[in-house]
């Protein structure tokens, strides 16, 4: 039967989704300028930000045509218009001034010939300035692109105490420019592709040939160009068709807005994918245990490095399994805790009206609430909704008696424990609800079965022929070195890692 | 990409290990034997080297037959005829051990722990956890036990400290004469009652690895875990421990380690890790030797299949003590471990040594 319903729904998802190609027939330019103008502007419907301006050089008439405030006007000027008009050929004709722009002319970096519309209109979307003379058959497009963007500048959600300040923009040639800075290998390959139908969003994978495993290679490519939509706005649109596709908790994909992050796992064999228009670039295979590296690590000593890793997996736990345990000792187990702790919940929850794995859920749900208000509301207002939220929870309900004075004790400690691993926030929100509801329902017993299940779904990870879970099991001590202790650099650098090579591997 | 299921060898002792172990931790002593601590302690390399000594036969049978499990064997030297009945057997047998897993832990966690939880529950929330693992294939199954393996050594550790005031050398008494029978049966139930060498004959064909050192890996590594539980047993609870129908959890129970006063609970969490790796293992070794049973497109539910009918029949049996016991008796008592680890496997072996003679040098 489910056999069944699956293949009502896929047959459903074939025919309610068309995959856009071009929008219309794509025709080759004929060479005259006018019939190949009137086709592009009744291509492009009329849009108000496309220019064309029509110099004459030599006699000869050149349209220019451009999206408006995607070029730079002055490289435009100095470049392009500038020899162009004072441009003296003997005995002129369209293919001798096409031969100088192919030949003689430099005008600009990149530079490339175009024939038909379809082939055109990606290069002027992407800050490109097409040169169309007449009564030649090419169109020449040139690179001087001017658009505003996003300065470098540090990144938000990865921020560092040493190492650089500098985190990925949007434009994907900035970035692929950081990561050149970083790696001046030739062996470090940045690969274009495009993706979306409509948006054509520039992806790059980049990888170091000497490093990277060709399965893993074909098979990000191969995931690559199943993506099968008309919009690719961000690297959150891709990542799915980049991770494992068996229903797991914690994503074989990871995020990075940092080049020097994303180099460092370039050089272990992994590949990174950046994504135009976002600074977040993917990085796949993505293992468990590096959700609790940081760039920090490598920059200061090696024992507070692994003192770090501890507390993050201590806090990781935690936040899961805090609320869940306190829940199930309290309800179901309230000799486990120490007698004059026992007395002092005791005290505080007589009370309080509801149960306490209903007031677990009650105040991490109004957490939550707070949080995600916090979180898109302007920043002044945002830190208002949080003094109101501190205040709610800390005191006014302990004050009114809606919940104990240890639950808050339990929130805030989780709270501030989900913060310390950020890149894991959102299956550990899921799982911490969770498991205070199996707390509260099956007592310790519960707890225990559900982090057998969550083991087992990160265990059963193996997207790309590498477990998730590998070096910690299946265990290996050499890539040990940087799990839950990191070594010093001189041991660290003197060997290599490479992602094929970690225990379980099937390449 | 292709993808092997195989698991290392390391990560198959780690299986099995957990596997047997939980039994010795959970159910009521070894053989259910009054016997004395120390001839337990003597008791366990002469089980260990029976168990060998049991599985010589299947040994030959797999060195002439690189990279095959028991069935796989079956099915080449007696055809679909004679290989069919035996997956059947073998499927029906490890049913029979997920079940009075489930039905064993249920009653212990209900007598001991969660006194007053009802066994169904526990036994169908066991099972379908179980389930879930066992669709995902030995590899998750081998990375968490391995995982468990950890827990199991930190928590051993743990209480061995905490017992090392409460031992006292004074009980490792001499084995006195009148053991003998008693220390001899021991030894018999200790290798007969080994449903993990079936195990191990099944999943040869999925180990990445040599198949008689993962052998000598796990039995060596069994019986160092199991003297050294029976030394602290010993020595920590003395004449007490046999009186207690779980002698292991009695232990926990005494040890108490500063603030964290009781440790049974940091145990418990363990024994439910090691009880729903077993469970999972033998619903998995169930699932993959009755496929034949279900049509092609149907094989996706022939382990939540096996999983209802185990919880089903482990509820039935956890309700029914004296039948508890039988089904118990019956799938450790020794006769599915000779049938299927001894005489099956030698007599596959006659038959191979058959027909290589037949064939033309």
């Amino acid at each position: 039967m489910f056999g069944w319903i699956r293949h009502k729904i896929e047959r459903e998802r074939r025919t309610s989704y068309v995959p856009s190609g071009e929008e219309s027939g794509d025709v080759r330019f004929t060479g005259n300028s006018l019939e190949d103008m009137i086709g592009i502007r009744s291509q492009l419907s009329g849009t108000s930000d496309f220019m064309v301006r029509e110099v004459t050089v030599c006699g000869i008439s050149v349209h220019l045509l451009m999206f408006e405030g995607m070029f730079n006007l002055q490289t435009m000027t100095e470049i392009l218009i500038e020899p162009l008009t004072s441009l003296a050929l003997e005995g002129p004709s369209p293919q001798k001034l096409l031969q100088w722009v192919r030949g003689r002319a430099v005008l600009g970096a990149d530079q490339n010939e175009v024939y038909t519309a379809s082939a055109l209109f990606p290069f002027l979307m992407a800050g490109f300035v097409g040169v169309m003379i007449d009564g030649v058959e090419p169109v020449i497009v040139v690179g001087i692109q001017g658009y505003n963007f996003r300065s470098i500048s540090e990144p938000s959600a990865e921020t560092n105490v040493r190492g650089s300040r500098e985190g990925f923009t949007e434009p994907i040639r900035i970035n692929m420019t950081m990561i050149r800075r970083r790696i001046k290998s030739p062996t470090l390959v940045m690969k274009l592709r495009q993706a979306g139908g409509k948006s054509k969003t520039d992806l790059c994978l980049v990888y170091l040939s000497d490093m990277v495993s060709p399965e893993i290679l074909r098979e990000v490519e191969y995931r690559l160009s199943q993506v099968s939509m008309d919009t690719v706005l961000e690297s959150g649109y891709i990542q799915p068709f980049l991770d494992t596709r068996r229903p797991a908790l914690f994503s074989n994909v990871g995020t990075t807005e940092r080049p020097d992050t994303l180099c460092a796992k370039v050089s272990e064999g992994r590949i990174g994918v950046l994504v135009d228009g976002t600074p977040f670039a993917l990085i796949v295979p993505y293992f468990f245990n590096e959700h609790f590296q940081s760039i920090d690590d490598y920059a200061g000593r090696p024992y507070y490095a692994a003192f770090n890793r501890w507390l993050k997996y201590l806090a990781f736990f935690f936040t899961i399994l805090l609320p869940g345990v306190y829940v199930a000792v309290g309800t179901f187990h309230p000799e486990l805790f120490p007698e004059s702790l026992l007395l002092n919940i005791a005290a505080a929850e007589e009370s309080t009206p509801f149960p306490l794995m209903l007031e677990a859920l009650i105040i991490h749900f109004i957490y939550e609430l707070m949080r995600e208000a916090g979180l898109r509301l302007p920043r002044p207002v945002g830190h208002a909704v949080s003094i109101v939220g501190a205040l709610v929870i800390g005191d006014a309900a302990v004050t009114a008696g809606i919940i104990g004075s240890p639950m808050v004790m339990v929130v805030a400690l989780t709270a501030i424990s989900s913060f310390v691993v950020p890149s894991l926030y959102e299956p550990v929100t899921v799982l911490r609800f969770a498991f205070i509801v199996i707390g509260g329902w099956m007592g310790l017993y519960g707890i225990t079965l559900g982090l057998a299940l969550v083991l087992v779904n990160i265990c059963g990870i193996n997207a790309y022929g590498v477990p998730a879970s590998s070096p910690e099991s299946p265990f290996q001590l050499f890539p040990m070195r940087d799990v839950l202790i990191r070594l010093g650099w001189r041991k660290l650098g003197k060997e290599k890692l490479r992602v094929q090579k970690l225990p379980g591997s099937e390449l | 990409m292709n993808r092997s299921s195989a698991i290392s060898g390391a990560q198959l002792v780690t299986l099995l290990f957990i596997s047997r172990i939980f039994d010795f931790l959970t159910y009521p002593s070894p053989g259910g034997s009054q016997i004395s601590g120390t001839a337990a302690l003597a008791a366990f390399p002469v089980g260990i080297a029976l168990t060998a000594l049991l599985l010589l036969p299947a040994c030959f049978l797999l060195r002439e037959n690189h990279g095959c499990g028991v069935v796989d064997c079956a099915y080449r030297y007696l055809g679909k005829a004679g290989g069919v009945p035996v997956a059947l057997l073998m499927g029906i047998f490890a049913l029979a051990v997920a079940a009075d897993t489930a039905t064993g832990f249920a009653i212990f966690l209900s007598a001991g722990i969660y006194a007053g939880a009802p066994a169904w529950f526990l036994i169908v929330t066991l099972m379908g956890a179980a389930v879930y693992a066992a669709s995902m294939g030995y590899e998750p199954m081998s990375r968490v036990s391995t995982l468990v393996f950890v827990g199991f050594w930190a928590a051993f550790l743990f209480m061995g400290i905490a017992l090392l005031p409460e031992m006292d050398p004074v009980y490792l008494r001499p084995v006195v004469s009148g053991e003998s029978g008693k220390f001899w049966m021991l030894c018999i139930r200790l290798a007969l009652g080994n449903t993990e060498t079936v195990a191990l004959l099944f999943m040869i064909s999925v180990i990445n690895g040599k198949p008689s050192r993962c052998f000598w890996y796990w039995a060596g590594l069994l019986l160092a875990v199991l003297e050294l539980v029976a030394l602290v047993s010993t020595m920590a609870l003395g004449d007490y421990g046999s009186s207690q129908r779980f002698p292991f959890y009695a232990l926990t129970k005494i040890a108490e380690f500063s603030i964290f006063q009781r440790l049974d609970s940091l145990h418990a969490a363990l024994w439910i890790f090691m009880a729903f790796i077993k469970t999972s293992l033998y619903l998995r070794i169930a699932g993959e030797a009755l496929r034949f049973l279900f049509p092609a497109k149907g094989r996706g539910f022939v382990i939540p299949a096996c999983g209802a009918a185990a919880a089903g029949a482990a509820i039935y049996f956890a309700g029914e003590p004296r039948w508890a016991d039988r089904l118990s008796q019956t799938v450790k008592g020794g006769a599915p471990v000779v049938l299927l680890a001894l005489v099956l496997p030698a007599l596959l072996l006659v038959l191979s040594r058959k027909k290589k003679r037949g064939e033309p040098q």
